[in-house]
């Protein structure tokens, strides 16, 4: 039987459906470049004060800012995203002999992910790490 | 952020800890869904781009625990 | 009063006579109250006795009517003019599937997909009295899944598929879960090979389309998923089975 098959080029363009998945999957760019600044940084702080301080520096140019406010945005998407898709993994939970609403899991995901980060921030501030100097 | 008050967090086991974690986590995460989204965009992916891309997350790891234990 | 119409584009291919496919826009007279079913069977009737599409219920439960329209994955039965009209619609058959006329897919992949996972239920005890006990909640484990109309709209959705056509795809991954969670199956192990294959469950990325489009809220995204740790703890503890 002869049949013709549509080629795939461009598929994710077609629909916004897949362009905000290919935001969520482009997300672990900019996660994989943090993790390279933060290296840096830990190399910088173990070549001494001088290096170190010249990378803190190198930190607030509008280049670094700018990535860093991307990085932001897209690594809050990617947990956003990644709290939407949950459920979908874990078995069906019953709660008092009902089954607990998928929209109830993401609540209480991204409610941890928030109370979590807040924690830190705290602790963060609490070692002295946190400087406007 | 100066010198000193980094230079304290990572001396604590603590930070050690934290700072190889995240290092770490974000390399194989990043570097994992990397190597998926190659296959999204058509290009054909084997297992010697697994080894590249995993081995660069591992490689970004050990990196970062050598200098972890070179700063002390 | 002027009759209302509205233009229906489709996608027309002949394989005895076309390379590749074309289009051809029809004016079709329109009420609110029409599917795009009905617009094609307009077509079919007055305009162009030469369109192919396939239909049967036109209920939303046979699953033959499944198509593109304007990108989505939809059925054409339960879609209605009113929503796209005053502006043009665009009909193409199902993505990711190769035509074989017109709107018509050639489903055969998917007929052997569904083969390969063994969709009854395997049972070496059967009961003496032969009556199954089952309790709602055991269920309710497996039968939003068996839901599934074989409509193949999960398939028009999931670009893994589209990528890579070995990919078993979500609604026979489905339908093999539909029979793993069923307490009456004990077929598990022999389904496990189907699931860990690459193109088994690990084919799938969660783009979670699929489970968006499904038109019975089967939620194939979700089937998939659930096997990815059955898959993990099968390949940990085969050391352990015998």
């Amino acid at each position: 039987m002869k049949t013709y098959s549509r080629p795939m080029a461009g598929w994710w363009r077609r629909n916004p459906y897949y362009l905000w998945y290919m935001l969520r999957e482009a997300s672990c760019i900019f996660i994989t470049a943090y993790a390279l600044v933060l290296l840096a940084g830990l190399a910088r702080l173990a070549q001494g004060e001088a290096a170190f301080q010249a990378w803190l520096e190198s930190l607030s140019g509008p280049g670094s800012l700018a990535f860093h406010a991307a990085a932001l945005i897209l690594v809050l998407y990617h947990a956003w995203t990644w709290f939407k898709v949950m459920p979908k993994t874990l078995p069906f939970i019953r709660f008092g002999g009902r089954r607990v609403p998928d929209a109830a899991i993401v609540s209480i995901g991204v409610a941890s992910a928030a109370a979590a980060s807040t924690a830190l921030f705290v602790a963060i501030g609490w070692f002295g790490l946190w400087s406007v100097q | 952020m100066s010198y000193e008050r980094v230079l304290a967090l990572v001396h604590s086991g603590f930070g050690k800890l934290a700072l190889l974690a995240v290092i770490s986590l974000f390399l194989f995460h990043g570097c994992h869904r990397m190597y998926h989204c190659l296959h999204d965009f058509g290009i054909h992916v084997g297992a010697g781009l697994k080894a590249l891309f995993h081995g660069f997350a591992a490689a970004g790891t050990a990196a970062a625990a050598c200098l972890l234990l070179l700063i002390g | 009063m002027t009759q209302k119409t509205i233009s229906i584009e489709c996608l027309r291919y002949s394989p005895e006579t076309d390379s590749e496919p074309r289009t051809r826009t029809y004016e079709v007279p329109f009420n609110d109250e029409m599917s795009v079913l009905e617009g094609l069977q307009y077509i079919k009737d007055h305009l162009d006795g030469s369109l192919t599409f396939r239909w049967s219920c036109r209920m939303a439960i046979c699953g033959s009517c499944g198509s593109m329209v304007n990108g989505v994955p939809v059925l054409s039965c339960e879609t209605f003019l009113r929503n796209y009209y005053p502006g043009k619609i665009r009909v193409e058959p199902l993505n990711h599937l190769p035509i074989v006329r017109d709107l018509a897919v050639d489903q055969t992949d998917f007929l052997g997909k569904l083969e390969s996972v063994k969709p009854y239920l395997i049972s070496k005890n059967i009961p003496q009295n032969k009556t199954y006990l089952q309790t709602p909640e055991q269920m309710d484990e497996y039968y939003q899944y068996s839901q599934c109309i074989n409509c193949l709209l999960c398939y028009a959705a999931c670009p893994q598929y589209g990528l890579n056509s070995s990919f078993t795809g979500p609604a026979a991954l489905a339908l093999l879960h539909r029979y793993n969670a069923d307490s009456r199956d004990e077929g598990k192990a022999e389904r496990m090979e189907v699931v860990n294959a690459e193109d088994g469950v690990w084919g799938c990325t969660l783009v979670g389309y699929c489970s968006e489009v499904c038109p019975k809220a089967v939620d194939p995204a979700r089937a998939i998923n659930q096997n990815k740790i059955e898959s993990t703890k099968d390949y940990f503890l085969r050391f352990l089975k015998k």
